[in-house]
């Protein structure tokens, strides 16, 4: 009994250890907003909330945001739409290498988000009378997520016992029915998943929304902040740990409201 | 309507695939084969080559080939997914699911603080982690000089070393997810009668949690070593540098085909990793023995 | 969804095209509150004046990235036919976009009444084979600037002025042995200052020793000469066999802004820079870098030669930027009223006011009380009689480039021999056999 308690005190000593690596980094971006005297060591000195109001002075810091928004929540819309429909067929339809399929996809993603892809990206959208726009960004962004999304939908899909289907097919449902009756239904957590993640990964992009954009009013926090980075350099820390901090938020908050409602895991729902 | 198009098999297989196909092919297979035609061009971003960019065949690939800082990109970069990814994020993600089997508050506590470090957006990221391991006023030479140990400029002393504990800090929660969500799909019975059975550990976990887990293992590990492959973020801290100590292969790209601005060159060398990764996935998938195997 | 996202895009275009009246777009490298914000608020200043007067609307694009991304995301929107119509262009860049065919040459007499009284270095700088194609705003050189509190402190009589390479090496050592903690020389290097490696950093040693990255005579690039090994020489002596300057600001991320800052806090001694820094950087007004009490504590000297008989006395190296038309502009004759406006004297002296800088026609400054008055820009304008330009080649960004890494190379401690060496190798897979050369 005794050899369980230490190797259990271990273990949890080694978790705590773990915890403290991944949230170090992190304490300074919820402290030094709030400090009076901002430098690159976590102090909070005098708090304060004057960082946040010379952030506001900058129109452009403000309606970034906005946008932010509208390409995060449109590239949300775009993967959650095109990927439940095509992973339902890819689960539910096997055909020979289908799986191999989504992941030369995958590995298509890859090259594509490079920034060697970009000169093709950019005349595409320039083509397709999409450059300067939300639009072209969204679509740009989802395409380059959806088969990741396909695949990690599929899975819970699949994990959906096949008598459901066999009796909602013998009560008379249709395909469509079917999809939207059982598998969404049952596969909440997978589409919350994928939510989140491509709103994450839209939020953050950098890339696509500065090449594609080329107007101050239509770019997203992402790039504005950048903007920051460079132009204000090192010394301005109160002013872009303020904006950080307002940036990130957003991503944070999703994932804990997300987390506490819906478990946020790979988990693939019910088990047959 | 019941027996039309929209209900009949094939029917549902096209409108449903549309959306994404249409998206995935106009925004991802027909740039991927524009880069591939690129990368047998000398198409440039400057210069003369930007006005008549001309059909060059393979020169770009025997250049590539031939080029010494190809291939130390190459080296930086096995090192960085096989100890950031393979080792770091996968090995980590698995021992923390372990540890965390069954205790709640702890794999929650742990998971929670593991996405945070994945989903904070890349900018903030990289900033965080300059502030963190600045010479002179970060939170870790902070805390280094408390305990009396010098303070040192991580990176600029160790850079491979410094982006690869940044790696598995950023990514070590989506491994750690899936491996969690895998163990819980274990009947807690087969572990029970283990328990009560007396099996050592390494036979708990060789016979019922591995092969339970083996599908997962392999997804986990070819979904992170392409990703850590085309990873972009250690440009945000190091630039590659000092010298190319840090230069894996998706900043070697980004160097050639934005500061060169020599496109050409740069659709080459990711025509080459993407080689290199459909390698790879092979080698996963070989190794997993079931083609049709892997999921989540 | 998707009928949401049309409605909201024809909603942006239909506000864009209310306004009927003729529209010209600006894109410059800065941002409010950043460290070129003068240009901001210089725009802000004139834009109305001149959208009322030439009944006109200006659409200001301010893009406050670093400087290789902003040339990147440039060329590609001009590359894919479209990008802003007037661009704030660094002169470097202009045989490169212009030879790329992304620029429209521009009939400077016709259009810029002061144009023939500019410098003729300023009109060559902004043309590329015969045509101009950027109208230089301002020009720079680049000198030592120097901490005279710290110089005292160590013993040295100020004002300074080194005569030789050695003059700055004795006087370092002599500062490092004095004043511990501080660095006695910022002398930039490797990749990550970027250009600033090239120009202030190896370019202004290179100058000194009698040489250059290209041959003018010959039209070729040396990759071997004398004077390039005795620049990598000094180079190994600053950072590796005297150690007055630190290798980790020049490899570290952000190196470039720590440097700032160290000279801001007096932890840098001697520091070889454009006039920029002074004028910007340093400027009081930079809540950043800035130096309160700048024109009492800090001191400039001129570049020297390396010292050598035959070897030049001081060097400098000019750069600067100015205003060009995108080739894809639908609206050139407009675009050029805009220039032409923004060349007017007022324009340009306010311009100075805000932005001190060495200006590109006598014009500007022979009647102007600000100019005059500028002590600095004025003693500093005389380094102009011994400063020169960088090769205007396309292919120059890219063998720039080579010069960084040499110079990192050099700072990491690898010996003069290999890194020359390996620099010689790249260049010649650059521009080709047939286009380099060996001086003896």
């Amino acid at each position: 009994m005794n050899k369980i308690r230490v190797s259990s005190a271990i273990n949890y000593i080694f978790l705590s250890v773990v915890a403290a690596f991944f949230i170090a980094p992190v304490i300074w971006l919820f402290v030094t907003p709030f400090s009076n005297s901002p430098s690159l060591s976590i102090s909070l000195g005098t708090p304060t909330l004057e960082n946040f109001g010379s952030v506001f002075q900058d129109p452009a810091a403000i309606y970034s945001f906005g946008n932010s928004v509208i390409i995060a929540v449109g590239v949300t819309l775009a993967t959650v739409i095109c990927a439940s429909l095509a992973a339902y067929i890819f689960s539910r339809y096997h055909f020979h290498g289908s799986n191999f399929l989504i992941f030369i996809l995958i590995l298509f993603s890859n090259i594509v988000s490079g920034t060697a892809a970009m000169v093709p990206l950019y005349m595409l959208n320039i083509s397709l009378g999409l450059i300067n726009s939300y639009l072209g960004v969204i679509l740009t962004i989802a395409g380059g997520g959806i088969p990741t999304s396909i695949f990690i939908l599929k899975s819970f899909f699949d994990s959906i016992p096949k008598s459901y289907e066999e009796a909602a097919l013998v009560d008379g449902s249709s395909y469509s029915q079917m999809l939207f009756h059982i598998f969404l239904p049952l596969s909440k957590k997978g589409i919350i998943v994928i939510a989140t993640l491509s709103f994450i990964s839209a939020w953050g992009n950098f890339l696509i929304p500065f090449i594609l954009l080329s107007s101050q009013r239509t770019y997203p926090a992402s790039v504005t902040i950048y903007n920051f980075y460079t132009e204000m350099g090192l010394p301005n820390i109160g002013l872009i740990s303020a904006y950080a901090l307002l940036y990130t938020l957003p991503v944070i908050i999703g994932y804990l409201v997300v987390n506490k409602i819906f478990g946020f895991s790979f988990y693939g729902g019910i088990k047959g | 309507m019941k027996n039309g198009f929209f209900n009949s098999k094939s029917g549902i297989i096209i409108v449903f695939l549309i959306p994404a196909f249409i998206l995935i092919g106009v925004f991802l297979i027909f740039p991927a084969f524009w880069e591939f035609y690129l990368s047998m061009t000398n198409e440039s971003l400057m210069g003369i080559s930007a006005v008549h960019p001309q059909f060059v065949g393979i020169s770009n690939f025997i250049d590539v080939l031939t080029d010494p800082s190809f291939y130390n990109s190459l080296v930086v970069t096995f090192i960085f997914v096989l100890e950031s990814a393979i080792i770091g994020q996968a090995g980590l993600g698995m021992l923390l699911s372990l540890l965390t089997y069954r205790k709640k508050i702890f794999r929650t506590l742990v998971q929670v603080v593991a996405v945070l470090a994945w989903i904070i957006p890349d900018s903030v990221v990289a900033y965080l982690w300059i502030a963190f391991l600045d010479k002179n006023a970060g939170t870790f030479n902070n805390l280094l000089a408390l305990l009396g140990l010098a303070r040192t400029n991580w990176f600029y002393r160790y850079p491979l070393t410094t982006i690869v504990i940044f790696n598995i800090w950023r990514g070590t929660a989506f491994s750690m997810l899936m491996f969690s969500a895998a163990f819980d799909m274990i009947p807690p019975s087969y572990l029970e009668v283990a328990d009560v059975m007396g099996v050592s550990w390494w036979r708990k976990f060789k016979d019922i949690i591995f092969p339970n887990l083996k599908r997962v293992f392999f997804s986990d590990l070819i979904l992170i070593t392409l990703w850590t492959f085309n990873v972009f973020t250690p440009y945000l801290l190091t630039q590659g540098g000092p010298g190319t100590a840090t230069e894996i292969l998706p900043i070697y790209i980004y160097l050639n085909a934005f500061q060169n601005f020599k496109i050409g060159y740069g659709a080459a060398i990711s025509v080459i990793v993407l080689l290199i990764n459909l390698v790879l996935a092979s080698v996963y998938f070989t190794l997993s023995k079931e083609k049709e195997g892997i999921s989540l | 969804m998707k009928k949401w996202i049309i409605l909201l895009v024809s909603t942006c275009l239909l506000s864009i095209s209310i306004f009927a009246v003729p529209t010209v777009s600006i894109m410059i490298q800065a941002a409010a509150g950043g460290v070129n914000s003068q240009e901001v608020t210089w725009f802000n200043q004139w834009i109305p004046k001149i959208e009322t007067d030439l009944g006109i609307k200006i659409n200001l694009i301010t893009l406050g990235v670093s400087e290789e991304d902003f040339n990147a995301k440039l060329a590609l929107e001009i590359k894919g036919g479209g990008g802003p119509d007037i661009i704030w262009l660094d002169g470097f860049m202009t045989p490169e976009f212009a030879s790329a065919g992304y620029l429209h040459p521009i009939d400077a007499t016709a259009t810029i009444p002061e144009w023939q009284y500019f410098y003729p270095s300023m009109k060559a700088y902004g043309s590329y084979n015969g045509k101009v194609y950027n109208i230089i705003t301002d020009t720079d050189v680049r000198m030592i600037y120097y901490n005279k509190e710290l110089f005292q402190k160590a013993g040295i009589p100020v004002p300074w002025q080194p005569h030789s390479w050695n003059d700055i090496l004795k006087t370092a050592l002599i500062l490092k042995q004095k004043l511990p903690g501080v660095t006695p020389l910022q002398l930039d290097a490797g990749t990550g200052m970027g250009e600033a490696t090239t120009m202030q950093g190896f370019y202004m040693v290179l100058l000194g020793a009698g040489g250059n990255l290209y041959d003018w005579n010959t039209g070729k690039w040396i990759i071997g000469s004398p004077a390039l090994t005795a620049a990598a020489n000094f180079y190994r002596d600053v950072y590796i066999t005297d150690k007055v300057g630190d290798p980790e600001y020049q490899l570290t991320p952000g190196g470039r802004e720590q440097t700032f800052k160290a000279f801001q806090q007096g932890k840098i001694a001697m520091y070889i820079e454009g006039t920029w820094l002074y004028t910007s950087v340093m400027n009081p007004s930079n809540t950043s870098w800035g130096i309160p009490n700048r024109d009492e504590i800090i001191g400039w000297a001129a570049m020297p030669g390396r010292g050598n008989p035959g070897d030049p006395k001081y060097v400098s190296i000019s750069g600067g930027s100015g205003f060009v038309i995108n080739a894809n502009s639908k609206n050139v004759a407009l675009d050029e009223e805009v220039l032409k406006y923004l060349f007017y004297v007022e324009p340009v002296d306010s311009l100075f006011e805000l932005k001190p800088s060495i200006l590109p026609s006598p014009i500007y400054t022979d009647f102007s009380m600000i100019v005059n008055e500028n002590k600095y820009i004025a003693e500093t304008s005389k380094l102009l009689e011994y400063s020169t330009y960088r090769p205007a080649l396309p292919v120059y960004d890219q063998i720039s480039y080579q010069v960084q890494v040499l110079t990192e190379k050099l700072v990491s401690g690898m010996s003069v021999d290999q890194a020359l060496a390996q620099y010689a190798s790249a260049v010649t897979n650059i521009v080709g056999k047939q286009n380099v050369e060996i001086l003896p």
